[in-house]
């Protein structure tokens, strides 16, 4: 087993190299720079574009050197655990990633839990009670949720919070708030924003969760194994949850490790609406602005954590699941 | 474009349609809009329009400040002010102390106005003292000396002196290693004080307007070197300073410098001294507060030491569609700039609900739209048929301008031809309304004239050898209504039997395209249109410049750029319009300035060399009704700083 970690683990090192450099060559692809998109930015002041200014912030920012050298550069302060310099936000970017770290691991995990706790349970219960009301009730409610664009809901809700609640559109404080030190009052201001990106970003994995929870326990449920138990009398509660929901959630598992690199970058659109103080606009923006530094970090977290993932992700399939474990032994 | 981009421009538009059908409903709603002020009619204070008076001229001896300031430990306020601080009156009323305002840190730049050495009337001509107390131009023009006030101090109370602004003319702008290109209006510049207060600049050939320049972009001017002095390799020694950007995390002093001289947000621009109203206080994600400058130099003619605000929280707010719905629902004291004209509707239903004011602003642009065709196109007959004026008349002509005035506007614009703004030295009407009536017949007859026919009987004109005539018009639609504008252009082109075509396009590219020559046809918004910018930037009149903005001409720009070198040499007239543009910027001789001006403008006005749409477009400014003495009635636009004219300072917030 342990030969088994250290072989996946070396095997990751010449994927994240490949993978760094084609982030690097494509966030570089399109036309124009940093330079100009933050002057560009600087233009809906009224700065205009011209030559001259330019030229002169390439120079400044060492974006006149050729690509190899500026990849040589980045790739080697990343290993070193040193992301690099945002010219975008004009600060290093391990100081941005980590004060929006916080917030963005807490809205996605609240989110994570919220989807599983209200799914899974709706899945099982509907592959039990196949086509009845409530079957079809949940199937449609969340099937609408698929449907309907992450922002809008995001709209919706920040239309409903403000009109019903009182709640100040987007960010994760009032105003009043916004910048004291924490307490109490802080804490309860903050859940009482927190659950419109957790219900937001929460929905849209809703049916998906729902219906693959269904679909796998209704495979499950018919098999002869399920018929016999039932047959022999094991109480049908302990029957479900014991085998067939122990196998149905295995694919839940198995993309755990995708959950990681999610956790990143999922709510990126529905952060940008609500102006969440999280890794996700930050992504957006940098690679809009091809803030290279930036987005190439963060993508590179993004790639780190997918690989991890996926490692973790098998590892736990091995130890939940014991089929898989004989097989690789 | 890459793929996140894609997306979030995707679900832009899809936001803006969703956007765009709630105002629908709205508008069905709301019908009733206040009749438009004009310009002439409102009644700002008349002390705007002079230069400040001071507290010894209006016989103010005793000072106060704000209560926050009483335990502060600074010195006595008397002591703070300068020694002659100059006097601002309110718009509507004396105000009084206190209050955070919340906006969106986009409009940070309108409700903390720019203080450089001079400011602007809202006349949108008059250049008035502001730091600097007064100036002279020798009679030759070569020579400016300007005189500071004495006694100003930064925000950490270090003294303002002219120091300060040799430093950064000297030391910045005109060092190779900050600037590795001069930038133009610096070209030449010798600059030297003759004691604290008072310097000198010598011009290697007149400019009357350098100080129209320092009025409108005063970050260029004033770096507090007694701060930026130990960022400095004249005056710091390397290592120190390599030391320094190390712990920062910048590249060289330069790239740290020019952030601090754009006034981006970043971490350190909380030492930065400044002399504006406000100060950065800290920076959080997503949230910029700012407080009370202690230091800040002017008073109201009761001897409050100005602003009356106390602090500002500026939030981070990346979508149009969220700003719309804060200031609809009353929780920004200030939004402008955000604020798209197509949602007026939707703002003013929030005024009945929400305890906000939304005041309807003109826009300063000449045009919202300043079509063009590149003269300069690599395609031999598309290039043939734009340096055609009948086809840029049949262009402009086929556009109905009324109807579009009614769709985007709500009819509160004005319909015209990209040129300066009516109150300008340099206007005439003519200017504005030349081939902007629209007469499909005339179009058609011109089309047909030129040899565009249609030969295969599909409705649409082929070019005279019969082969098939695309126009792509590619953008980008930013600050002005494009999208929508362009979508009715390109129908009323259809119309007329061409086939045109629009696409919006990344601002890189924009840019890139723009500079290089490469876009057949594009769009941009025709700023720098009053007599602030227009004597020193007649950029949409005159090829002398290279930009996103200008694509109908860029070879013979780069040809005027390079004496000659690059580029190709432009036909006589266009020539003309260089040498004028030259003369414009130096002569000293006012009627001979006028004169040039407006044959600058005669020019477009009979050639288009870029076609208008509708300008002096409605723009809506909210303010919570908190909020007192901003003005109903204002222009909004770049070239005055959106507000300059209007002193935010002494906005207050009502008890």
């Amino acid at each position: 087993m342990r030969k088994y970690v250290i072989r996946r683990l070396l095997g990751m090192i010449p994927t994240l190299a490949i993978i760094s450099i084609i982030v690097f060559v494509v966030i570089q692809l399109p036309e124009g720079d940093i330079v100009t998109s933050t002057l560009d930015q600087l233009s809906a002041t009224g700065v205009d574009l011209s030559d001259d200014r330019i030229q002169n912030l390439r120079a400044q920012y060492n974006l006149d050197q050729p690509l190899p050298v500026q990849y040589l550069a980045w790739i080697g302060n990343f290993i070193t655990g040193d992301m690099g310099f945002s010219y975008l936000y004009a600060q290093p970017v391990n100081e941005l990633v980590w004060e929006r770290l916080g917030y963005t691991l807490l809205i996605t995990t609240c989110a994570l839990l919220f989807t599983w706790v209200l799914a899974l349970p709706i899945g099982i219960y509907s592959a039990v009670r196949q086509y009845s009301v409530a079957d079809y009730a949940f199937t449609t409610i969340g099937l609408i949720g698929l449907a309907t664009p992450n922002f809008l809901v995001a709209l919706i809700l920040m239309y409903f919070g403000y009109t019903w609640f009182g709640l100040s559109f987007g960010g994760l404080f009032s105003p009043e708030y916004l910048n004291v030190p924490w307490s109490w009052g802080r804490f309860r201001d903050m859940l009482a924003h927190l659950w419109i990106p957790v219900v937001v970003i929460g929905t849209s994995g809703m049916a998906i969760t729902m219906r693959l929870m269904r679909a796998n326990l209704l495979d499950e449920l018919k098999k002869p194994y399920v018929i016999t138990a039932r047959a022999k009398g094991v109480p049908p509660l302990k029957l479900l949850l014991k085998y067939p929901v122990r196998i149905a959630i295995n694919p839940f598992i198995s993309t755990i490790g995708l959950l990681l690199p999610a956790l990143i970058s999922g709510e990126a659109i529905v952060g940008v609406v609500l102006n969440l103080p999280t890794t996700g606009p930050l992504l957006v923006q940098s690679l809009i602005t091809q803030d290279m530094y930036l987005a190439g970090s963060l993508i590179m977290m993004l790639s780190v954590l997918t690989v991890v993932g996926m490692l973790l992700s098998d590892l736990l399939l091995a130890w939940v699941d014991p089929r898989i474990r004989y097989e690789r032994a | 474009m890459n793929p996140v981009s894609l997306l979030v421009f995707r679900f832009r538009s899809l936001l803006a349609s969703f956007t765009l059908a709630v105002s629908l409903l709205c508008l069905a709603h709301v019908t009733v809009f206040p009749v438009s002020i004009q310009a002439a009619e409102v009644g700002y204070p008349a002390a705007w329009l002079e230069p400040a008076q001071t507290a010894s001229q209006l016989g103010i001896t005793s000072f106060t400040q704000s209560p926050v300031l009483d335990e502060s430990g600074l010195p006595p306020v008397a002591q703070r002010l300068p020694d002659d601080p100059p006097v601002i009156f309110p718009n509507d009323a004396i105000g009084s102390y206190g209050g955070i305002a919340h906006i969106i840190a986009d409009d940070r730049g309108m409700l903390i106005a720019a203080d450089g050495l001079f400011t602007i009337s809202p006349d949108l001509k008059t250049i008035l003292p502001n730091l600097a107390e007064s100036w002279y131009y020798s009679d030759d023009g070569l020579t400016l000396t300007v005189t500071l006030r004495k006694g100003l101090k930064w925000s950490d109370g270090h003294p303002l002196t002219t120091e300060d602004i040799l430093f950064t003319v000297n030391d910045l702008q005109l060092n190779s290693d900050f600037m590795p290109v001069t930038l133009p209006d610096f070209i030449g510049l010798e600059l030297h004080a003759i004691d604290s207060w008072t310097f000198v600049i010598n011009f290697p050939k007149p400019r009357p307007f350098f100080i129209n320049y320092v009025a409108q972009s005063p970050e260029y001017f004033l770096m507090p070197k007694h701060y930026f002095r130990d960022f400095h390799p004249e005056y710091t020694s390397p290592d120190v300073i390599d030391e320094r950007m190390e712990e920062l995390g910048f590249s060289s002093w330069s790239a740290f410098m020019t952030t601090s001289m754009q006034k981006r947000l970043f971490p350190d621009l909380v030492n930065h001294p400044t002399m504006s109203a406000f100060k950065i206080e800290s920076l959080s994600p997503g949230l910029y507060s700012y407080e009370r400058n202690p230091y800040y130099f002017k008073i109201d003619p009761s001897g409050q030491q100005l602003p009356y605000i106390d602090a500002v929280e500026a939030q981070d707010v990346r979508e149009n569609e969220v700003a719309v719905a804060k200031a609809s629902t009353g929780q920004l004291d200030f939004a402008g700039v955000r604020l798209p004209t197509q949602d007026i509707p939707l703002l003013k239903l929030g005024e009945q609900s929400s305890g906000i004011k939304v005041n309807i602003w003109n826009r300063l642009h000449g045009s919202d739209l300043s079509i063009q065709a590149n003269m300069n196109y690599a395609d031999k007959q598309k290039r043939e048929l734009f340096l055609d004026v009948r086809f840029r008349r049949a262009l402009s002509i086929a556009i109905n301008r009324d109807e579009m005035n009614e769709i985007i506007y709500f009819g509160r614009g004005t319909p015209r031809q990209v040129t300066v703004v009516p109150g300008s030295d340099y206007f005439e009407p003519e200017f504005a309304t030349a081939w902007a009536q629209y007469d499909v017949e005339a179009a058609n007859a011109l089309l047909d004239e030129i040899g565009l026919h249609d030969v295969d009987g599909d409705g649409i004109r082929e070019l005279p050898d019969g082969s098939r005539l695309t126009l792509t018009v590619e953008y980008v639609n930013t600050e002005t209504p494009k999208q929508v504008s362009m979508e009715l252009v390109v129908s009323y082109w259809q119309a007329v039997g061409l086939d045109a075509r629009q696409r919006l396009i990344d601002r890189e590219l924009q840019y890139s395209r723009a500079v290089s020559g490469e876009l057949e046809m594009t769009v941009w918004h025709a700023d720098r249109t009053t007599d602030i910018l227009f004597p020193i930037n007649p950029d949409f009149w005159v090829p002398r410049k290279l930009a996103a903005s200008l694509a109908m001409w860029s070879e013979w720009s780069r040809w005027y750029l390079t004496d000659g070198n690059l580029g190709e040499e432009p036909p006589p007239n266009i020539r003309q319009l260089q040498i004028w543009a030259d003369e414009l910027a130096t002569t000293m001789d006012r009627e001979r300035r006028i004169e040039i001006g407006k044959l600058i403008l005669a020019a477009n006005a009979e050639n288009l060399w870029t076609i208008g749409t509708v300008g002096l477009a409605p723009q809506p400014v909210v303010t919570s009704n908190r909020l007192m003495n901003v003005v109903e009635f204002g222009l909004w636009g770049w070239d005055i700083r959106y507000t300059m004219p209007y002193h935010p300072a002494t906005w207050y917030f009502a008890q």
